[in-house]
């Protein structure tokens, strides 16, 4: 259904990470002509995502792709944990519940951020995550 | 009981030749010294004068022809086989009668030659064409050489050799660390301190080459031995090496961090704090400290926080920027944030993040103009003619 068009992998670790990743997702995002305000969304979320995999998995590999469906470009990217999973998902995509003292904003956020958003956790052996920005979208 | 064992592995040797093992491998588990080496592993920790003796009783035991028992016509053969083995053995064991004591000598002869190895090592080094005479003189590289050969002599035995993890290692390992981080200092790059530690390499290979003429296979462990020590040796320097870069990296982080909050004094009363780069938690808490402090020292009641330099506002970021307008609320100052650009409103809405309570405004202008009103002053333009 999609056609993986360019890919990339990074794996994080520390906090210094996290502001390499965000510009490798914005140099992908530039690269397909999103627009400035999609460009922030998809950073955001990504920044999200991946400071939860931090917090709670001790980080992880993310992959980033420029992937194609139909005539529509779009940048893929996946978050895979080896953390302690999580039990509710549920709860866990609601707005403000947090098991970590911030906000509880993250993963609710990410996914109104993104175009489109998966979830699979499995306690005990990590999460993944997945989600898709349009270039348009 | 050395003797009993050489018994065992005759007969290992013979049930798998039984067993239709190949050739091959009984004419290794056969090999002479595979044998003696094999009998000898249970003298190295008695005392040397009783080992010695030893020694002598296994040299004569080894010449003794192998005792096992034929039980049918067809194994005839293979005693046979045995034969001509067991011969080769005695007239290996008679040629090169030391390979027997060999064994718990890789230590001890590397220690006995110190001499020998420095001056192929030095002459190792000196034919190297990355060596750096200009930061370094022969004199100062001898020495430098024979403390650390100095220090990994005494550090080894048979035990620990290929294993640098040990406690005996620890004073090599602080001496390697010290010639790392002195030679980065003067300026050799870590390549040049690695092929330095590598020379080493080859001079005790050479040295031990001399010592095992007679016996490749020992010579190829006791090589591959070297090689896991030195190795280890040199991947301490570099260790070593990227530990310093970190720590000056970190140093400069902290530097950045600390340079990149200033608090100014746009007017009396009101302090600006433009925040350029990411927001995380260290960082808020420098921002947060000299943003109160500065508010006490001036007596200011409105501080402006421009985040027009931050790339991105996640909910991390927004959290710390809620936690600072919070504190500077306590010390009863009014706090604005500024410079929120178009997409990053956007963002900050889907995301849900609620920032209703704070003043916020899109430039660092309009945000001074508002506390302008605040503390009820007026900007006015003059006429040229009240000049």
């Amino acid at each position: 259904m999609y056609i993986v068009l360019n890919k990339d992998r990074m794996v994080i670790e520390k906090e210094q990470d996290v502001v390499p990743y965000r510009n490798r997702v914005k140099e992908f995002a530039v690269k397909i002509g999103m627009s400035l305000v999609n460009q922030t969304k998809l950073i955001t979320a990504a920044s999200e995502l991946v400071r939860n995999m931090l917090k709670y998995a001790n980080g992880g590999v993310t992959t980033i792709e420029v992937i194609s469906k139909g005539r529509e470009n779009g940048i893929r990217l996946v978050f895979a944990d080896k953390g302690p999973g999580i039990a509710d998902l549920n709860l866990a995509m609601k707005d403000g519940f947090s098991t970590g003292k911030s906000l509880g904003l993250g993963l609710p956020g990410a996914k109104r951020l993104s175009s489109e958003f998966d979830i699979q956790s499995t306690v005990g052996k990590g999460t993944t995550v997945t989600i898709i920005k349009w270039k348009n979208g | 009981m050395a003797f009993k064992k050489g018994h065992l592995f005759i007969s290992i040797f013979v049930s798998r030749l039984r067993r239709g093992k190949d050739l091959l491998s009984g004419i290794f588990w056969g090999h002479p010294y595979s044998f003696t080496s094999a009998s000898v592993v249970s003298l190295t920790s008695t005392a040397s004068f009783h080992g010695t003796f030893k020694v002598v009783i296994l040299v004569i035991k080894s010449l003794l022809p192998p005792a096992f028992r034929i039980e049918n016509r067809g194994e005839i053969n293979n005693y046979l086989y045995f034969y001509l083995v067991y011969i080769y053995r005695v007239l290996y064991v008679l040629k090169y009668p030391y390979i027997i004591i060999m064994k718990f000598e890789i230590a001890k002869s590397l220690q006995k030659k110190k001499k020998q190895i420095l001056e192929a090592w030095v002459q190792n080094q000196l034919k190297d064409e990355s060596l750096r005479e200009d930061l370094m003189s022969n004199d100062e590289l001898r020495k430098e050489s024979e403390e650390l050969l100095d220090s990994l002599l005494q550090s080894i035995n048979n035990k620990n050799i290929s294993d640098t993890d040990s406690a005996e290692f620890d004073s090599l390992n602080e001496i390697i660390s010290g010639i790392s981080i002195t030679r980065a200092r003067q300026g050799f790059s870590p390549k040049e301190t690695g092929s330095y530690i590598f020379s080493l390499r080859e001079a005790l290979i050479e040295t031990l080459h001399k010592d095992f003429k007679g016996d490749p296979i020992e010579l190829l462990s006791s090589t591959i031995q070297i090689v896991k020590l030195v190795d280890n040796l040199a991947v301490v320097t570099f260790e070593t090496f990227i530990k310093g870069r970190e720590e000056v990296i970190l140093r400069q982080t902290n530097e950045i961090t600390e340079i990149s909050t200033p608090v100014i004094r746009v007017w009396d009363g009101i302090l600006a704090l433009p925040i350029i780069g990411t927001l995380d938690s260290s960082r808020t808490q420098v921002v947060m400290e000299n943003l109160l402090v500065e508010i006490v020292e001036s007596g200011s009641s409105i501080a402006i926080l421009d985040i027009s330099g931050v790339p991105a506002v996640d909910s991390l970021v927004a959290q710390h920027l809620i936690k600072t307008v919070s504190a500077t609320r306590l010390m009863g100052a009014e706090c604005i944030i500024s410079g929120i650009r178009p997409e990053i409103a956007q963002t900050v809405v889907h995301l849900g993040i609620d920032l209703s309570n704070i003043v916020t405004k899109a430039t660092l202008a309009s945000a001074l103009r508002y506390a302008f009103t605040l503390l009820k002053l007026e900007v006015k333009k003059t006429t040229k003619s009240e000049l």
